[in-house]
């Protein structure tokens, strides 16, 4: 069950000063994610998911910048405030989680220091000995055994899927709305996976956590979210139900993401690839921005000249779409 | 059905690997760190070897030891019926021209003060192989092959993508027309739709070269996808061994069932009846090897059994190739 809308994210641009003139990066971004909802955004290298991430927690540093857009945390807009104001909301209502916990945590102090300061952080009042009390139980609830005696230790000490555990911990630690998770199990050997990818799913169950998760892998975004958005030099060009993108992919950059996964009931094909390169975001062309590399659009006059709207796909779920000028024939096709 | 031809190219029997490390054990002697245990395995020509496993399992030290960039301290290792490990280090270093990797970090691997062309020669002029007119037509074809204009030759690794310096690696590798490449993790650092490119670019180019491969591999649907034979390490241990599609279609070994069932898929009603969620983590074992099964403090089932925990389970046929160290072969399935 999902519930009220947690982060609404409107118009959203960021964009990076360079030598050759400016690179829109991220462009025109938005969606809402609620409480209970597991949403991913799925990009491959280049896409503009990471600077999406930075930008929606007010991490850009220059050159890049925020050029439009609101990003409303429970109704307050982040965007224009204050370092001060962000840290305050940083780690309290919204929080994230790294693909890397080693270079996250603090190598030379231990694992409760480090739980116990993010937790007096945000609650001034709570005593050193109760925040000790609330760090062993936040590793229990990340499931890391013999929680007591493992606050002791430090960073080094533990497994990587161990310390993924433990930046958990820290996420949650002051009961945050949302959590954002880069890549959180990008660096994590598949059985270990497995086990991040179920305790997230306690955690959304239980906490009624809203998970906006960011990552490469479609195969992981297809066991794990609800909602999945696909990015492409700078925008989201689809968004639907997990389910319903998987069964019949909208957008045909989406399509080829899916196929290029090596699929062992057609050993030995071929693989299906993209050709081409993602445009160079200084220079973005007049229509559509994948025409070039589009096995459906390429050359096409209407895919070449006019930049395909969201073309709104309601049977997909709530705020389902994609940009393509052939998007409700594609996402029709073969449908009774 | 794959099968093995009679004689293959590559044999492994028996391969371990024992490091030493820093700290001492009871009696004073250095303490041991069992990388790899009676690791065997064949390669037949012109088809591909995956090894799988997780961080930790051996499949690295594997690669390595099989090529002697390591030193192994146990078994044999023959290679078109040549003793690599009773080579001398001048006719090894002659030898390691039918043998070439490409590693995943091209970064790292490609020295970036060189060339391109300069990077593709190198393994030409070390074996001083043709003259300098004849190697630098060889570069030109060789970049040609994996798609290159040959005019980039002139320019450094940091000007290419990351599917672009692997291409290269490959270029680099294959220049000396090896019979057998060992590919670890080639394409795990890249986009999928890149990963697509060189996947198919080393099908195409095994086909040319009649090249065998040993792929070091963690992403198992890359492993089935790609590989003819499967080897399944576990904490320097096969765990089972046999054709791709037998062995994912049917594991008989509980790891492997339960890294099967671990794995997310994208393909609808492909997804595994359940997921099998191991407990626990990969952990190195120093000093005596325990007696039973090596995989037996994580597994669903054999945890709690006697014969599993006394009984080190041999590597034992279940089917035409198909090999698995498990008393109970195939009583978990995904």
């Amino acid at each position: 069950m999902t519930g009220n809308v947690v982060l609404d994210i409107a118009g959203l641009s960021a964009e990076f000063a360079t030598r050759e003139g400016t690179a829109h990066v991220v462009r025109d971004v938005g969606f809402t994610v609620r409480a209970g909802e597991k949403v991913a955004i799925v990009g491959e290298s280049g896409s503009g998911k990471s600077t999406f991430a930075l930008a929606l927690l007010g991490l850009l540093d220059p050159p890049g910048r925020i050029a439009a857009g609101a990003v409303r945390l429970d109704g307050r807009d982040l965007v224009g405030l204050g370092e001060g104001a962000l840290k305050r909301v940083r780690g309290r209502s919204i929080s994230l989680v790294f693909q890397d916990p080693m270079g996250a945590l603090d190598p030379i102090k231990t694992i409760g220091a480090q739980l116990v300061d993010t937790l007096r952080r945000h609650q001034p009042g709570l005593s050193r000995a109760d925040a000790r009390r609330r760090a062993a139980e936040l590793l229990r609830e990340v499931e890391v055994g013999d929680a007591e005696r493992r606050l002791d230790d430090y960073p080094h000490q533990y497994s990587g899927g161990m310390r993924q555990r433990v930046m958990i911990a820290i996420a949650i630690a002051n009961d945050p709305d949302i959590v954002v998770a880069d890549e959180p199990t990008t660096a994590l050997d598949v059985t270990t996976q497995a086990q991040i990818l179920a305790l997230f799913d306690r955690l959304v169950a239980r906490r009624g956590l809203a998970l906006l998760m960011i990552t490469h892998n479609l195969a992981v975004v297809a066991n794990f979210c609800d909602t999945l958005q696909v990015m492409y030099a700078g925008r989201i060009v689809e968004r639907g139900a997990v389910d319903a993108v998987f069964e019949r992919p909208a957008h045909p950059y989406t399509e080829a993401l899916i196929e290029s996964i090596p699929d062992p009931a057609r050993r030995g094909a071929r693989l299906r690839t993209i050709e081409g390169l993602p445009p160079d975001l200084r220079r973005l062309p007049t229509g559509c921005s994948f025409e070039p590399r589009c096995p459906v659009g390429r050359g096409r006059p209407v895919c070449r000249t006019v930049a395909p709207p969201p073309v709104p796909l309601a049977d997909r779920g709530p705020g389902a779409f994609a940009e393509c000028h052939f998007a409700a024939e594609r996402a029709g096709e073969g449908a009774a | 059905m794959s099968a093995v031809p009679a004689r293959p190219l590559l044999e492994v029997r028996d391969l371990g690997k024992t490091f030493e490390t820093t700290r001492r054990d009871a009696s004073g002697g250095r303490e041991t760190l069992r990388a790899l245990d009676g690791v065997s395995f064949a390669v037949g020509r012109g088809r591909t070897t995956g090894i799988v496993g997780e961080s930790g399992s051996g499949k690295s030290t594997a690669a390595r030891a099989l090529l002697r960039l390591i030193e192994p301290t146990q078994g044999s290792v023959t290679f078109d019926g040549i003793d690599l490990l009773a080579l001398a280090p001048e006719p090894l270093r002659r030898f390691r021209r039918r043998m070439q990797m490409v590693f995943q970090d091209t970064t790292g691997t490609l020295d970036p003060r060189m060339s391109v062309g300069a990077l593709i020669e190198e393994p030409l002029s070390v074996h001083r192989i043709g003259s300098g007119a004849e190697r630098r037509a060889k570069v030109a074809s060789m970049l040609e092959r994996v798609g290159f204009d040959p005019a980039v030759a002139r320019r450094r690794p940091h000007e290419f993508s990351g599917g672009q310096r692997q291409r290269i690696g490959i270029a680099r590798a294959l220049a000396l027309a090896p019979e057998l490449l060992v590919l670890d993790e080639p394409v795990s650092a890249l986009d999928v739709s890149v990963q697509a490119q060189i996947l198919n670019l080393l099908k195409d180019l095994q086909a040319e070269f009649a090249v065998s491969y040993v792929f070091i591999v963690h992403d198992l649907h890359v492993a089935e996808f790609f590989c003819d034979e499967i080897v399944v390490l576990y904490l320097g241990e096969v765990m089972e061994a046999g054709p791709s599609a037998a062995l994912f279609g049917a594991p008989q070994h509980p790891y492997t069932a339960s890294l099967v069932s671990a794995v997310p898929t994208v393909r609808r009603g492909a997804a595994p009846a359940r997921r099998i969620i191991l407990e626990g983590e990969i952990a190195p074992i120093s000093g005596e090897r325990p007696k039973g099964c090596i995989f037996r403090p994580r597994c669903p089932i054999g945890r709690d059994r006697a014969l599993c925990a006394d009984v080190r389970p041999p590597l034992a046929t279940t089917a035409a190739g198909h090999a698995a160290a498990c008393h109970y072969p195939g009583e978990l399935a995904p």
